[in-house]
């Protein structure tokens, strides 16, 4: 027997579900060679319909059945899930203490103590330069700011406005990296220095920078140490630092 | 539903009475045994009364229902298929193996117990319960074109089973 096209089986089936005797006779005529498929087409269709048992009475009344719970709350299903717990528990402590953090006595570069071709940020980004005895260079501009997008830059290094008409030095150190986002130390501050009373008004200044004109006025450097860090040393005899730098 | 929903369980009944033969129907077409599929009914009804807040009101609760009925009833046929191993191997020593009685041609069960339970599924949405194939498609979570080629499918191989020779 020829094959069957899937649109003229489809047709067969449509036909012998909806029973309409017109267009099976239409069929008939148009496809002699497929009336006998047709035929059991429409046959099996009347028995499996036929085979439908109904249950229109005596319907059983309905009592909600206890059904078991869900296998997650059975004693066995929590115990199961609990090993499972604890096992990902172990296996997310292993992988992430694995991935250890660089050693504590790796030692971060610092300006003071590099020369200063090891030190060269990039023209905008990062530090300011620095000049070859650890110093922050004098910027020709008051504002001494680095080039770049301002807005991109981290808060100490962005220009800022402190206007302080007289304050004591450690207060206003401590003032400035508060309010700049400085990490400010002086571990040998002179005692005179930090109760003297000192002025800064700077407008529209980088942090380092008004550090850098405070140390003029007031006898000590800044040393910028790397992220939001400066160091200030009280000043020392010119002497002494050209011994160091050998020049 | 809405009263239900309310709190009035008594209407659940009304439900349950309407709807009973179509479940009934799902549930004898795939699992094939009469008894089996009136506890399975009940399952089915138990399921969905405690449920019933869960359901989605933007389809109908006749999809749903019959989603839960052909889920359920598939899963149920699946674990019978683990124990009739066993049954079959003791019907064919004793004597007198017990006969399911059946409802018109003979064959419409020898050829339906041959298919997989989902094909049985299809068929028995379509031919016994006169649904749609949009309805179909609904209650399977399928696409219409989708629910078409899967019956067209079933409906070929429960053919080639019907007509084989006994």
């Amino acid at each position: 027997m020829r094959k069957i096209a899937p649109e003229v089986e489809q047709l067969m089936w449509t036909l012998a579900e909806h029973r309409d005797p017109e267009a099976i006779d239409e069929f008939g005529q148009r496809y002699p060679d497929l009336r006998g498929e047709l035929g059991k087409r429409l046959a099996l269709t009347t028995s499996l319909k036929g085979a439908r048992e109904i249950r229109t009475t005596d319907i059983p009344r309905f009592r909600p059945l206890a059904l078991p719970p869900p296998i997650w709350t059975r004693p066995a299903g929590l115990a199961m899930a609990g090993v499972a717990l604890i096992g990902l528990a172990f296996g997310s402590y292993y992988l992430t203490s694995s991935l250890s953090a660089p050693p504590v006595s790796e030692k971060l570069p610092t300006i003071s103590q590099q020369p200063a071709s090891a030190r060269q940020e990039p023209e905008g980004r990062g530090g300011p330069k620095v000049l070859p005895d650890g110093r922050l260079p004098q910027s020709g501009s008051p504002q001494g700011a680095a080039s770049g997008n301002v807005a991109d830059l981290p808060k100490h290094l962005r220009p800022q406005t402190l206007s302080i008409k007289a304050g004591k030095f450690q207060d206003v150190i401590a003032l400035l990296g508060q309010y700049c986002g400085l990490k400010i130390e002086m571990p040998d501050m002179p005692p005179e220095l930090a109760d003297s009373l000192i002025e800064a008004d700077y407008q529209n200044m980088v942090p380092l920078a008004m550090l850098q004109d405070l140390g003029a006025k007031h006898g000590f450097s800044a040393f910028y140490e790397g992220g939001n860090k400066i160091l200030l040393i009280p000043a020392r005899p010119s002497s002494e630092l050209n011994a160091d730098t050998g020049q | 539903m809405e009263r239900f929903l309310a709190g009035d369980g008594s209407v659940f009944e009304v439900l349950y009475q309407r709807y009973y033969d179509k479940v009934f129907a799902i549930a004898r077409g795939i699992l094939l045994d009469a008894e089996e599929a009136a506890d399975a009914v009940q399952e089915i009804f138990t399921l969905v009364y405690r449920h019933l807040g869960r359901f989605d009101r933007r389809s109908r609760f006749s999809t749903w229902l019959f989603r839960i009925a052909v889920n359920r009833s598939i899963q149920q046929s699946r674990r019978n298929k683990h124990r009739s191993k066993l049954v079959s191997l003791n019907e064919a020593l004793s004597a007198e193996s017990p006969a399911e009685p059946t409802i018109g041609d003979p064959r419409v069960y020898e050829a339906l117990g041959k298919l997989q339970p989902a094909d049985r599924a299809l068929l028995v949405l379509f031919y016994w319960d006169e649904l749609s194939l949009q309805e179909i498609a609904e209650s399977l979570e399928c696409g219409v074109n989708a629910a078409k080629t899967r019956l067209y499918r079933a409906r070929e191989r429960f053919r080639t089973l019907y007509e084989e020779p006994a």
